[in-house]
């Protein structure tokens, strides 16, 4: 029972779009001409450059007359593909609304995730990516690969050949992104996308924004006026531990990073608990105990007069226009009485019944 | 506000952070996620200004930070939605009656039923008579008159690490949220509660911009900071920008916010998942639950927690205010130790900052809110070696302060970005960050824009906002409401670029505009000029 209550509870969630999706295209469509996705390109193939082919967005036109078709999903995901391992495959997007596929404005982005991971996203355009072609010479354009160069350029004023070291990743497509294993919190990086010939020359296609990576640890940097022995620093760092009742004395500057890893692992933060959107995913997991639960309720209901007066186990009932009334109890184990009693508006009649139900197990 | 004197050893800091995403959906009579916002009314920001009343009734000493983020303040204030909420009480007072008929042979049922019944009539009572509807106006009173100390929070909630590789983006966010609060609490924010604690350095700056006086980060925004902090997370710092930064202590947090050690999980406590909208027969309940069928939550919840098993008990009331009594007076136990720990070692008095979702309370935690009722009347009357204090009051104690640079931090699980950054969520930012520029672009080409142009030019920066509501990436990752959240986010994304196709238009759709602003109808004073870089 329950599980069907959960699949309703699904369907519920993906039926509304589609009814929106009604009511907006109606709208959309006498809108159409009128609708721009300005930065979008008409419907040209990637040139293979021996690299994996993609697939490109169709135009804008086109794109809105098949969102109902669902077909936007897969490439969706196909342009950014998950690079984590899912619980369950992801349901179908159900938009009544389209949006860009991509936007080929030649820029690539950074942003990181934690201290040692940042994600790049880019989209290159085929006239960009032409023009570079063009440049290289007809003998370096054999075995070329495209990839991203991530370069450490921590306190520089990056100009492309001042890192301070750099690496390079293989990628599949112009329009795509990556998780970046940068490893070094507190870093500035900076990351271009580019074809390497096979002579070792870098044709740039974007360069990124430079992005400093948080910083990860207690500073060794000492304020002088705010000076406090380490000692004295990390007997307040101990208060930390008081519910696990370990000793804050015996902790050092050794066992801080441990402290924090088990203060990320553990789930104090936002959103597990109290938000009001969470908790269905949290009821999966809590109702996998098989169980059985039976109920038995009555439903007392009756007829008289319209204008009578009527009691149910002594309190009373209110009357529909036409004189009914109707009560629904949860009966537990027991005999029960019901005694209904009706009188008629003029007090002369008085007529009582009184049903006796028992429930047994 | 008076700052507190006396001979205390230090302070408490609870801070509570009410939120929600901007849901209002005025094509559908009857709209699931719309209940969010109507559970938590009953379940939190009704019995919260209950409890200030009775503070301030009895003269409690209380202290305590609030904040009413802005995309919460706008529901609040939404017409539209307040209907729907009375509605929503209406149908479920006429379900609590049913209840308490239904439960007439099981008297511990029954006494649940009838608390469910008095508790909805109050809230009605106190929304539609008490407060004539503005419950803005309700917590303003308790700011002005009282110890409540309101802050503002970015916009729509929008994850300012993530934006911020467009700084103008982070602007119009901060300022966008610190104009909604000067309209609706008619004073300027004292500080801002970055959403999801989101820190990363130079955000400081816009928040400095603006006026505001302090921001709260996660415990390692100030532990991990440079240079390194003298008072770990237990004094107030100040950034190169002049702003105050306090950072959350770990042990109280952990005694609330955790399901296991946590004061919630007790098996006293009311049992969230058992709800009568799955429970009941299908015929009984089906008014009250989805008009198609689907079961939800009706708020009518019966069990106790009981124990690890699904073999549930009815709930006592009675039982469970007690056991919040005794966390309260245990809350308040732990950090007179943790006070007096601090106390000894420090040259000023320590400053412990507890700040949770407000929702947890009442909303997750049913009992939450007496426990906080609880424990304000304890401090005060109970013990003397600390009290509550706000941000604000604790600045004005101790206006000198160590200058460091936080570090980037979230109070999100593993303390980074990855709940707002992973493979169920990475697409959305190449559209938040392209309507973002965009947005930027045709500020730059249309800085004086009137008329229609100008109410286009709003629209946009509204869509834009909405669609930078970290709620959405929250709801992918988690799994809950996903297909809801992708919609929210596309749906936004599409309607900034329709309007912007009629941006340069001389026969702008008209109509299409007033469509799109009936519904996005989100901070009707946006000024567009926010994106003026």
């Amino acid at each position: 029972m329950k599980n069907d209550d959960k699949k309703n509870n699904r369907s519920k969630e993906s039926q509304k779009p589609s009814d929106l999706l009604k009511t907006l295209q109606k709208k959309i469509s006498s809108l159409r001409k009128g609708a721009q996705f300005p930065s979008f390109k008409k419907n040209k193939k990637d040139a293979s450059i021996s690299i994996q082919k993609i697939a490109v967005a169709n135009s804008s036109a086109e794109r809105r007359g098949t969102a109902q078709d669902n077909g936007y999903n897969a490439e969706l995901y196909k342009f950014n593909p998950p690079k984590e391992q899912r619980i369950e495959a992801p349901a179908p997007i159900v938009t009544d609304v389209s949006i860009p596929e991509r936007y080929s404005d030649d820029r690539i982005i950074i942003m990181y995730r934690d201290p040692w991971w940042i994600y790049s996203y880019w989209d290159i355009s085929e006239e960009r990516k032409n023009g570079v072609i063009n440049t290289i010479s007809e003998n370096d354009r054999q075995n070329m690969r495209l990839l991203i160069r991530v370069y450490d350029v921590t306190g520089k004023d990056f100009n492309g050949y001042n890192a301070h070291y750099y690496f390079d990743i293989d990628v599949p497509s112009l329009n795509a992104n990556w998780y970046i294993n940068t490893n070094h919190p507190g870093r500035s990086f900076c990351v271009e996308i580019g074809f390497l010939t096979a002579a070792g020359r870098f044709y740039l296609l974007a360069r990124s924004n430079v992005l400093k990576a948080p910083r990860y640890g207690i500073s060794s940097i000492i304020d002088e006026l705010w000076m406090l022995p380490d000692e004295e620093f990390f007997k307040i760092l101990n208060r930390w531990c008081l519910h696990t009742r370990s000793s804050f004395e015996e902790k050092n500057e050794m066992h801080w990073e441990t402290f924090f890893e088990q203060f990320f692992k553990s789930q104090i933060s936002s959103g597990e608990f109290s938000s009001l959107f969470s908790f269905i995913g949290k009821e999966e997991r809590r109702r996998r105990e098989f169980f059985l639960e039976v109920w038995t309720d009555v439903i007392v209901y009756g007829r008289t007069m319209a204008d009578a007066d009527v009691t149910l186990c002594g309190k009373k009932v209110n009357l529909s226009k036409e004189g009914t009334f109707r009560a629904h109890f949860t009966l537990p184990k027991g005999k029960f009485n019901f005694p209904v009693e009706a009188t008629s508006n003029d007090k002369i009649d008085t007529l009582k019944l009184t049903p006796i139900v028992e429930r047994k197990e | 506000m008076k700052p507190m004197q006396g001979n205390e050893k230090g302070y408490l800091c609870i801070v509570l952070h009410a939120h929600l995403p901007f849901v209002r959906h005025p094509e559908y009579a009857d709209f699931l996620e719309e209940r969010w916002f109507f559970e938590a009314l009953v379940d939190t920001y009704l019995p919260l200004l209950k409890v200030l009343e009775g503070w301030q009734r009895d003269n409690i000493e209380y202290g305590l930070t609030l904040n009413i983020s802005p995309s919460l303040c706008n529901m609040l204030a939404d017409d539209h939605l307040k209907d729907k909420f009375v509605k929503h009480l209406n149908k479920t007072i006429e379900l609590c009656n049913k209840e308490v008929e239904r439960t007439h042979f099981m008297p511990e049922f029954n006494r649940v039923a009838r608390m469910y019944l008095d508790r909805y009539s109050q809230c009605k009572d106190m929304f539609v008579n008490k407060y004539n509807t503005n419950l803005i106006r309700a917590f303003r009173h308790f700011q002005d008159h009282g110890n409540l100390e309101i802050i503002t929070c970015a916009a729509t909630h929008g994850f300012l690490p993530l934006m911020k590789v467009n700084p103008t983006a982070v602007r119009a966010q901060v300022k966008i949220g610190v104009e909604s609060y000067r309209k609706h609490f008619e004073r300027n924010p004292p500080g801002i509660w970055l959403p999801e604690c989101g820190y990363d350095e130079g955000i400081d700056k816009f928040l400095a911009e603006e006026g505001i006086r302090y921001f709260l980060v996660e415990t390692h925004g100030i532990l991990f900071s440079e240079p390194r902090p003298k008072y770990g997370v237990f004094s107030s710092y100040y950034t190169k920008n002049g702003i105050a930064v306090l950072a959350r202590d770990v042990e109280s947090s952990k005694s609330v916010w955790s399901s296991k050690e946590g004061y919630p999980g007790d098996y006293n406590y009311r049992e969230y998942y058992r709800d009568i909208g799955f429970d009941l027969d299908t015929e009984y309940i089906k008014p009250y639950i989805s008009p198609d069928g689907a079961r939800i939550f009706t708020g009518l919840k019966y069990y106790k927690i009981t124990g690890p098993s699904l073999n549930k008990e009815p709930y006592n009331y009675e039982n469970a205010m007690h056991k919040a009594a005794d966390h309260a007076s245990n809350f308040m136990f732990n950090r007179e130790k943790q006070v007096e720990y601090l106390s000894a070692m420090f040259d000023r008095r320590p400053i412990i900052v507890a700040p949770y979702d407000a929702e947890l309370y009442g909303h997750w935690w049913f009992e939450g809110v007496n426990f906080l009722d609880f424990l304000a009347r304890k401090i005060m009357y109970d013990q003397k070696t600390f009290k509550m204090i706000t941000p604000f009051n604790y600045l004005k104690r101790y206006p000198k302060n160590q200058v460091v640079q936080p570090a980037a931090s979230t109070w999100g699980w593993k303390g980074y970005n990855e709940v707002w950054l992973c493979g169920d969520n990475d697409w959305i930012y190449k559209h938040l960050h392209k309507i973002s520029d965009l947005m930027v672009e045709v500020t730059k080409k249309y800085p004086y824009a009137d008329g229609i142009r100008r109410r286009i030019l709003n629209q946009m920066a509204r869509e834009v906002v909405l669609a930078q509501s970290s709620d959405w990436a929250f709801m992918m990752k988690t799994g809950a409401f996903t297909e809801y959240a992708k919609k929210r986010t596309c749906t936004h994304v599409n309607r900034f670029f329709k309007l912007l196709g009629q941006l340069d238009s001389s026969y702008p759709n008209v109509e299409l505009l007033e469509d799109i602003e009936s519904k996005d109808n989100i901070f009707p004073e946006i000024d567009y000029a926010v994106y003026r870089e």
